[in-house]
């Protein structure tokens, strides 16, 4: 795989998905820089802000195997993992595991918060592992494997915030932004008329083995060690009470209650080298790596109560935290 | 290759270029503060206050300072490659090329870093060294000028204006040489050749190598006296102590003198100077504690130094009188507002009658025969001795001393004859004098040999003669 050739199907499918969804260019190349960096992505916004036709969208484009998971409070996890069914088979009855719906390659996990606690731990080895473990049985999970979650940020009745843990494990935290009037015109305008458009395939056949070697590809970036020391820098600012931290920044003394863990050092990292990618590069540049900080650690800098009772939210401590670290 | 190989080198050229400039910028920051210091000591040795070894060596260390620090600030501000390379990034808008190639190494694929060459030296091009990396001075820089100006100027100022800096004049220091010498009555003749040449060295008229061949001529003067005291097996100890001290002048103050005549302070301050006597007040009190009071005077031996040595010593030297002038006037008040006991002591040695203060005057006298000479002389020229030390402290140093008995001529009576040392006659010295010779009763001249002045009337023996009194204390005494 060729890095410009990289950058061209990363275009085309871009393109695709654009012609279906309006606006969120931001988060659907950042959705597509997740993706071929083999994370998975948390959506949070409004309902009906085109989260979900987003991901079908993606699906087809890519060419994947697509599955869909609606959280609820009554959600089981052998209603996302599988389970044992009693099957007779030429006179002979045994258990056989019935997959559920994680086992495809994009799932979408709508309205993630609804479920149990119980029911999310559900899908947390197969976000981390790409494997099921059901019965005593490790099923692996099928790559490229992809978990879109969305949650509804409004709706605090019935909901069940996802555990730290959980939330670690995302790779890019999305805001989905209500539309511009523009956009929101342009919504109507294709969702009015009769003939909606849906996005085609671009990558039809062996798609798996390209998205793979793209995937191989974006981790050869090249990134200098000033850049990693700048991302170390930066995630560390992220600890109220790091070791080597006597001198954090106020507003993370005062309102960070954890800091990102390392799997946001490795997300803004890799984030920064599809970002440099699709920019034509070869090398990451700050620009990059600040392109990317945002999604990559808003969900693991964990606010204390004294945030929440001020209205103090991550992206403001990330802002204090980038003006306050130098790059140099 | 040329193509691939292109961006190192401009990092690599890049980081010359700011080192060079950061070399500069450091070596201007002490190069004043090093000019200062080396002119300076330069002044110092055009002034013989630094020899040319210290000069030598106070120039070296400077040096070696300035440059360690110089070294010092540059290897703490010398450019790395990645400061270079982030420059040429800042420049070029190469979005972290060269910090990339100046930091990865080989540690990344071989095309993805090829490629980066190319599109580095692609960028590179953009890069005018003397346009986006010009020479900057620092702001330290023209403080450290200013600073070093201002040094320069305070010193020349204080060395103008504060003449205590300056050293003693080589005609000071004769005619101190002189005024040793004359200590010794014989060696009063080589003391007065010594000490009109001192004068003479005085006038701004002589050139430098007149003047230097005067030194050296009382330099030969001396050898010759000392050559003659040998042979006669007399004490050459004090003629050496001036011939040496004379030497190591002319041999220090030559160099400055042939390239700096003009400007010699000694030169230009030598006619200012002025003589004065002024130490010569309350030295003939001739009481024990008159010398107490006396003794800050310093150079005169025992209690009583006559007044002529005492104010030659002090005066002659510009430096010195500066720094005592203020003193001198401190010990006039002193003597006037002395303790009535001590007042009360000097009335009655006065009178001719305090033998317990004869003995404590005799007690403090280091040199007896001259304390007691002195002693006398207080007791007779008190009144005088206070007036001189108010009076005629810009009076010029007396070349030398009548001898006892000697006839004056009236050339130096004219000139140079300016105090008398005086001797009691020997009523007055019975009764007064705290001299051994008094006590053990040995038998004492008759009349004074010399320097007597105006005796009574009605003393036939000292009635025909005659004593030469400065003018302005001739009605005092009488």
């Amino acid at each position: 795989m060729d890095p410009l050739e990289f950058k061209e199907i990363f275009s085309r499918i871009e393109a695709e998905i654009k012609e279906v969804i309006v606006g969120h260019a931001d988060i659907i190349r950042k959705v597509l820089i997740a993706f071929f960096a083999g994370g998975h992505v948390l959506l949070e916004g409004a309902p009906g802000l085109g989260k979900t036709l987003l991901v079908k969208s993606l699906s087809r484009a890519l060419g994947l195997s697509f599955k869909r998971v609606q959280f609820t409070p009554d959600l089981m996890p052998a209603d996302i993992i599988g389970t044992q069914v009693l099957s007779e088979t030429a006179g002979r009855r045994d258990f056989q595991f019935k997959q559920g719906p994680i086992f495809a390659q994009l799932v979408l996990a709508d309205e993630i918060n609804r479920a149990t606690p119980k029911t999310q731990s559900a899908v947390l080895e197969a976000m981390e592992e790409r494997q099921v473990t059901a019965f005593g049985v490790t099923h692996p999970m099928e790559s490229p494997f992809m978990i879109l979650a969305t949650q509804n940020p409004i709706e605090l009745e019935g909901t069940y915030p996802l555990p730290e843990a959980q939330l670690d494990r995302f790779f890019f935290k999305l805001l989905v932004q209500p539309p511009t009037p523009a956009e929101l015109t342009e919504i109507l305008h294709r969702t009015t008329r009769p003939g909606q458009q849906d996005a085609g395939p671009v990558l039809a056949e062996g798609a798996p083995a390209v998205i793979g070697r793209m995937q191989l590809l974006l981790r050869q970036v090249l990134i200098a060690p000033p850049l990693e020391q700048y991302v170390v820098r930066l995630v560390h600012a992220t600890q109220p009470n790091g070791r080597a931290n006597n001198a954090a920044i106020a507003p993370v003394k005062n309102y960070v209650r954890y800091g990102a863990s390392p799997r946001g050092a490795q997300s803004v990292i890799l984030g920064a080298k599809g970002n440099a990618l699709v920019e034509g590069r070869v090398h990451v540049s700050y620009e990059d790596i600040a392109s990317v900080v945002y999604p990559a650690l808003r969900h693991r800098v964990i606010m204390n109560f004294q945030a929440e009772a001020e209205n103090v939210g991550t992206d403001a401590i990330l802002d204090s935290i980038i003006g306050s670290v130098p790059s140099e | 290759m040329n193509l691939l190989a292109a961006p190192d080198e401009l990092i690599d050229s890049l980081r010359r270029r700011l080192a060079a400039q950061a070399l500069w910028r450091s070596a201007l920051l002490f190069i004043p503060p090093l000019l200062a210091a080396w002119y300076i000591a330069f002044f110092l040795y055009r002034f013989a206050w630094l020899g040319p070894d210290a000069v030598m060596a106070t120039g070296a260390a400077v040096l070696i300072v300035a440059a360690g620090l110089t070294a010092a600030r540059f290897y703490r501000r010398a450019p790395s490659r990645l400061v270079a390379a982030r420059l040429a990034d800042e420049k070029s808008k190469g979005e972290e090329r060269f910090v990339t190639l100046a930091t990865i190494g080989d540690a990344g694929p071989a095309e993805f870093i090829s490629r980066l060459r190319t599109e580095a030296a692609a960028i590179g091009r953009r890069i005018d060294f003397k346009r986006d990396f010009p020479f900057r001075g620092e702001r330290a820089i023209l403080n450290s000028l200013i600073a070093a100006l201002a040094a320069v100027i305070v010193f020349q100022l204080a060395f103008e204006w504060l003449p205590a800096w300056t050293p003693a004049a080589p005609d000071a220091k004769l005619a101190a040489a002189a005024n040793k010498l004359a200590r010794e009555p014989r060696f009063a003749g080589l003391a007065a050749d010594i000490s009109a040449a001192a004068q003479k060295l005085r006038q701004r008229s002589l050139s430098v190598e007149e003047k230097q061949a005067m030194v050296r001529d009382v330099l030969n003067k001396i050898e010759e006296r000392i050559a003659a005291e040998k042979k006669r097996g007399g004490d050459v100890a004090s003629l050496d102590a001036v011939a040496k001290q004379i030497n190591e002048e002319a041999k220090q103050k030559s160099p400055t003198m042939s390239l700096f005549p003009l400007r010699l302070p000694w030169l230009t301050r030598g006619d200012r100077a002025g003589t004065g006597s002024g130490e010569g007040s309350g030295q003939g009190d001739g009481s024990g504690a008159a010398q107490k009071l006396d003794d800050k005077g310093g150079s005169g031996k025992g209690t009583g130094r006559r007044p002529g040595e005492a104010s030659g010593t002090k005066t002659l030297d510009p430096s010195r009188q500066t720094k005592d002038e203020p003193q001198f006037a401190v010990q006039s008040e002193k003597r006037l507002e002395r303790p009535d006991h001590l007042q009360q002591d000097a009335l009655k040695q006065k009178d001719g009658g305090d033998k317990q203060g004869r003995k404590s005057a005799e007690e403090k006298n280091d040199d007896g025969r001259g304390g007691d000479m002195n002693y006398r002389a207080g007791v007779k020229t008190e009144r005088k001795g206070n007036t001189e030390a108010s009076g005629t402290s810009g009076e010029k140093t007396p070349a030398r001393r009548a001898a006892p008995g000697e006839k004056i001529s009236e050339e130096l009576k004219e000139k140079d004859l300016r105090y008398v040392i005086v001797q009691l006659p020997e009523v007055e010295s019975d009764s007064a004098s705290g001299s051994r010779e008094a006590q053990r009763g040995k038998p004492r001249q008759a009349a004074p040999s010399a320097n007597v002045p105006l005796a009574p009337p009605d003393d036939p023996q000292l009635a025909g003669e005659k004593q030469m009194l400065p003018l302005e204390y001739r009605g005092l005494i009488r």
